[in-house]
């Protein structure tokens, strides 16, 4: 190891020499990250279709009180999710064609069920199965806890009244029904008045007793309902959400954004100045006497590696701090990131090298660089399914784009890691054993 | 008393290589003894640089034998400057120092190369200040490295004035009077002036082996044009015109 990292810190004082190509190094991600910026404030924030199924409207009558559900789900709207009124169909249509990040529908029967508070009711929450549509349905949770919390006021005030007129007597309506209630306070008032006068009048003693038990029963029963006041305000939520994820593309923002500019720019200084780095040499005749008892192939391209793998860091971390300021999630999953970063531009560095050996110069080594680079770019942003897609996942732009969202954004990005991890170890593998086989033969 | 006979350092014997179906090197044999300088003289495309980086093991013959040293032992100087025009000269013997695993320490060996090539005035410049001769000279330097026992040189006169020319021949020959053989290739006749003996190649084969001098022994009928050159000079344009598949040259 200690000849390519000979070469690789030769590589980075000549790099640190080179004050045009620092600069652009310097410029090119704050470009980038100005380009990135400027399509999150075109876009707002994500969208949520909102589609009501219920026919029977949205207002929730809970004893003498009424709320609108659509009237909480827009309070989302203050945690920066813009709600949009639709059919289903629709909502499914704009779900799928990535212009919303979710859809959030009430089914049939809702208000019914909370109303007669029989059964809690289940909301549905449609997102796409991306890093965005984690960040979305979060937000939802949020609004379907304001919403649990403003029934279960309702259904506790409601039930402290019913509590009360147990207990102190009147009228109360239930279901629609009214009922005129005696109340247990009264009863234990006329028990009281009847076993005085039985004692007076020297009842049977079996008879005082029983009427002693109902009366001691009607006190502690009292007693027991006015602690269930306070047990009722620690009600639990009458209402759940069932997250469910479906295919679907996923909408240009933050996350997408984030992970789409580091997978470019990386892919991009990697792929060009490792290409332009080694065929350099080439030109400049030190290729081959490297590689005449010096270096060997694996060496000279494993420096490389090296010197793609500090560029990736160096030039994320500008574009990474840009980022932190906009989505500050991202700071939590720094460590990963840095490893993220290092498989990136050792995947890249390593075609960069393969290009270099194939190329006759440097110029054109560049020129190939950023031909092969700028059809990968579009192709990884639309994303392309079938043998396309398996065929664009051999080149690193689409693996390191879905690495960096899942380890910015995702809950659980363990599986994302594994499988685009190594897919793109397997392209440095491939690569720079390649790029080392021919490099001997066409220096 | 005999006179000690000078060991062979490196002999190449019926060396063949192709470039796909195109043959480069045909039966070219080589010879160097310890302490000689050899130039190996010829047009362009005769197959000099093929035939050096196939006795510096950089390409394998297709066939024919290579015996000589290896490794460390062989100091390699190809065309075109070989050293890193963003780094200083000292930065450069440094590197190439610490590749060759050189014991001791790589400054006070980067410095001692720079003093012996005269280099030491341009110790902490980068490659890139340096005019075409200095690079040329650092160039050579590197070669050295490690006090080889072969120091083969591809062209090490392209672009360099006769000042620098002259400084490098005087530096060869001062390794090769050390016991460094010395193995250069050249088109032009003043560069194989230097050498001890000359190896001209044409067409991938060996057309003269011997002396520069005797060169001109297979000066025949000569056009008129070659009348104000001198002998050698119309010898080797002789032999530069004729393909050695066709005639019997004289050797």
């Amino acid at each position: 190891m200690r000849t390519p990292l000979l070469l690789a810190r030769k590589d980075i004082r000549m790099l640190l020499r080179t004050r045009g190509l620092l600069a652009l190094l310097l410029l090119y991600p704050l470009a980038i990250a100005a380009l990135v910026g400027g399509v999150l404030l075109q876009q707002g924030p994500p969208k949520v279709a909102f589609v009501n199924e219920d026919l029977s409207g949205d207002v929730v009558h809970v004893g003498d009180r009424e709320f609108s559900v659509s009237e909480y789900v827009r309070r989302a709207e203050r945690s920066g999710v813009k709600v949009v009124d639709t059919t289903r169909e629709e909502a499914e249509r704009a779900l799928e064609e990535g212009q919303v990040a979710g859809v959030l529908i009430v089914p049939q029967g809702t208000v019914a069920r909370l109303e007669t508070q029989l059964s809690g009711a289940k909301l549905l929450f449609l997102t796409g199965d991306n890093p965005l549509g984690t960040v979305v349905a979060q937000r939802m949770r949020g609004v379907i806890y304001n919403i649990n919390l403003g029934i279960s006021d309702a259904l506790i005030d409601t039930n402290r009244e019913y509590l009360e007129t147990l207990v102190s007597g009147g009228d109360v309506v239930i279901n629609g029904e009214e009922f005129d209630l005696y109340g247990l306070d009264p009863i234990e008032e006329d028990l009281e008045d009847a076993l005085e006068e039985l004692r007076e009048s020297g009842a049977d003693e079996d008879l005082l007793e029983r009427i002693e038990d109902a009366l001691e029963f009607a006190g502690t029963a009292g007693t027991a309902i006015g602690l269930a006041d306070n047990a009722l305000e620690t009600a639990a939520a009458p209402v759940r959400i069932d997250v469910q994820r479906t295919k679907g593309k996923s909408p240009l923002l933050t996350a997408q954004a984030m992970s789409f500019a580091l997978a470019v720019s990386i892919a991009f200084v990697c792929v060009v100045l490792i290409g332009a780095s080694l065929a350099a040499e080439k030109d400049e005749a030190v290729l081959g006497r490297l590689l005449r008892g010096l270096a060997s192939g694996w060496q000279v391209v494993t420096g490389k590696l090296l010197l793609g793998a500090v560029l990736a860091v160096l030039f994320s971390m500008g574009l990474f701090v840009v980022f932190a300021i906009l989505a500050p999630q991202a700071w939590t999953r720094l460590p990963l990131l840095l490893l993220a970063v290092i498989l990136v531009g050792l995947a890249c560095s390593a075609i960069g090298a393969l290009i270099a050996v194939l190329a006759r110069d440097a110029r054109t080594a560049t020129l190939v660089a950023i031909l092969f680079i700028l059809p990968l770019v579009p192709l990884a942003l639309v994303g392309l399914d079938g043998w396309a897609g398996i065929v664009e996942g051999l080149f690193p732009i689409t693996p390191a784009r879905d690495l960096f969202g899942a380890v910015l954004f995702e809950q659980d990005p363990w599986t994302t890691i594994r499988e685009r991890g190594a897919q793109l170890l397997a392209t440095t593998v491939v690569f720079t054993a390649l790029s080392a086989r021919l490099l001997r033969r066409l220096a | 008393m005999t006179v000690p006979v000078p060991e062979d350092v490196l002999v190449a014997r019926g060396i063949e290589h192709r470039y796909g179906r195109r043959a480069v090197l045909r039966d070219v044999d080589i010879t160097l003894r310890v302490g000689e300088m050899v130039a190996l003289l010829g047009p362009n495309g005769a197959g000099k640089t093929t035939l050096m980086k196939v006795l510096v093991g950089l390409l394998r013959a297709d066939d024919g034998k290579v015996e000589g040293p290896v490794g460390r032992a062989v100091g390699w100087v190809p065309q075109g400057g070989a050293t890193y025009q963003r780094l200083t000269v000292r930065e450069n013997l440094e590197l190439f120092a610490r590749l060759l695993h050189l014991p001791g320490d790589a400054t006070t060996l980067a410095r001692e190369a720079a003093e012996r090539a005269e280099l030491s005035p341009w110790f902490d410049s980068l490659g890139s200040e340096l005019s075409g001769g200095l690079r040329q000279r650092l160039n050579v330097t590197v070669g050295l490295l490690g006090d080889p026992r072969l120091l083969v040189l591809d062209e090490p006169t392209t672009g360099v004035d006769l000042v620098h020319r002259t400084a490098l021949y005087r530096q060869l020959r001062e390794r090769a009077d050390d016991g460094c053989s010395v193995l250069y290739s050249t088109h032009a006749i003043e560069d194989a002036a230097a050498a001890d003996r000359v190896t001209v190649l044409v067409s991938g084969s060996t057309a003269f082996e011997g002396l520069l001098a005797d060169v001109a022994d297979v000066l025949g009928d000569s056009p008129a044009e070659y009348d104000q050159l001198d002998a050698v000079s119309r010898g080797l344009l002789r032999l530069w015109a004729t393909d050695p598949h066709d005639d019997e040259v004289a050797r």
